[in-house]
């Protein structure tokens, strides 16, 4: 009998103290949307991806007044002007793309079946480079940003739909991955993306209004402020902010579109599923 | 016979120093051995953290430069301040180890919300 209640209590704890690895993508997209529905009651529909200008009046207003004159027109010029130049060899970016740029956005992430990997758009525009002999893009800012910025632009009004195909084990591993390495703490400051981004969203780090995780990739690349005060131009990817917000909280970043950022951008982005892209957009 | 005890003494006195000063390098170099190793094991896991011993961290001071804290243990080693250069050692292995303790502590993280 005494056997029996330990192996009952045993199992009682290793269930109490399971990883939440069971839920799928559709049952986390549901448990966040209602998450942040009792949170913040007020806070309608779309309005969730304008992150802290959805919290705050004063911001709003400051977002508002910078949204009136965007100060990205330039470089989403330059993306146009990239899309429309040819290669050295003759091909376009249509030979990776496809000849409309409103259908390549909300094409990423995607699970790449062949590979067993998660592809990004940045990721591809690099890989479309070399497979051109072109000199690829830097990783994070720049030209990537601006190309992607325009491409993200074309797109805007679609909705954004992650496909996580749960028939393909490797594919809902990637998936886990990325929503592991989200609500992992991580760094000297041990904080989670999720830490700030889901608990605390909301509330301040300093001056800053914390956003939350649902509607960040529907902007992005953004033009921040901050970027564009350390001597930037302002411009740039998911993963140049990814790789910010980990030095934030003092651990070493990852090499952008490499392995753990890619597939943390399959579950960040999953989140936003049912909502509509529309980038760039102005941040803090 | 008083300048013998002299000569004696000054004599005991450099033996004495090098001795210390080999044995603190021996020591630090010990250190710095591990705290490599700790962070080697950390970054294998993907758990290093910004300041341990990445080349553009710009976290302790040495001289004129800001530098991560390994490469601030080494700068004061060169420097033959090896009290200074063991103390960041002896960091950057802190971190290296609490680095790589987060990882396995963190393995099955996911919501708890």
């Amino acid at each position: 009998m005494k056997k029996m209640i330990l192996m009952v209590l045993a199992a009682g704890l290793s269930l109490g103290t399971s990883p939440a690895f069971a839920t799928t993508q559709a049952e986390d997209i549901a448990a966040l949307k209602a998450y942040f529905a009792k949170k913040w009651p007020d806070v309608k529909g779309e309005d969730m991806a304008n992150g802290a200008y959805a919290l705050s009046e004063d911001k709003r207003i400051n977002w508002e007044s910078m949204r009136d004159f965007p100060p990205f027109e330039d470089q989403l010029a330059i993306g146009e002007e990239i899309w429309n130049t040819p290669f050295k060899n003759g091909n376009t970016w249509a030979s990776c793309f496809g000849d409309d740029p409103s259908r390549v956005r909300n094409r990423f992430p995607h699970w790449n079946v062949r590979d067993k990997k998660v592809e990004t758009l940045e990721g591809n525009i690099i890989q479309c480079q070399k497979a051109n002999d072109e000199k690829p893009f830097k990783t994070k800012k720049g030209k990537i940003a601006y190309f992607s910025a325009w491409l993200a632009n074309q797109a805007n009004g679609q909705t954004i739909n992650v496909v996580v195909p749960q028939d393909d084990p490797d594919a809902v591993a990637a998936y886990e991955a990325g929503r592991q390495f989200f609500y992992a703490k991580r760094g000297q400051l041990n904080l989670s993306c999720a830490d700030c981004h889901v608990y605390q969203a909301g509330l301040f780090a300093r001056g800053n209004l914390l956003s939350p995780v649902r509607g960040h990739t529907t902007h992005f690349p953004v033009w921040r402020g901050k970027w564009a005060r350390s001597g930037g131009d302002g411009f740039g990817t998911l993963h140049r902010r990814y790789g910010g917000c980990n030095k934030q909280v003092r651990a070493k970043p990852f090499k952008a579109h490499g392995k753990e950022y890619s597939n943390l951008e399959y579950f960040h982005a999953s989140m936003s599923n049912g909502m509509t892209i529309n980038a760039p957009d102005y941040r803090e | 016979m008083k300048q013998l005890s002299g000569i004696v003494l000054v004599v005991l006195l450099t033996v004495g120093f090098a001795s210390s000063a080999l044995a603190d390098e021996a020591a630090y170099k010990k250190l710095h051995a591990e705290a490599v190793a700790a962070n080697d094991r950390a970054g294998e896991v993907g758990g290093e953290w910004r300041d341990a011993r990445d080349k553009k961290a710009k976290f302790i001071k040495c001289g004129d430069k800001k530098m991560s804290i390994l490469h601030a243990a080494e700068c004061y080693a060169a420097k033959g301040d090896y009290k200074s250069a063991m103390k960041y050692a002896k960091m950057a292995k802190s971190q290296g180890e609490l680095g790589y303790q987060q990882v396995m502590e963190q393995k099955d993280a996911g919501p708890r919300h």
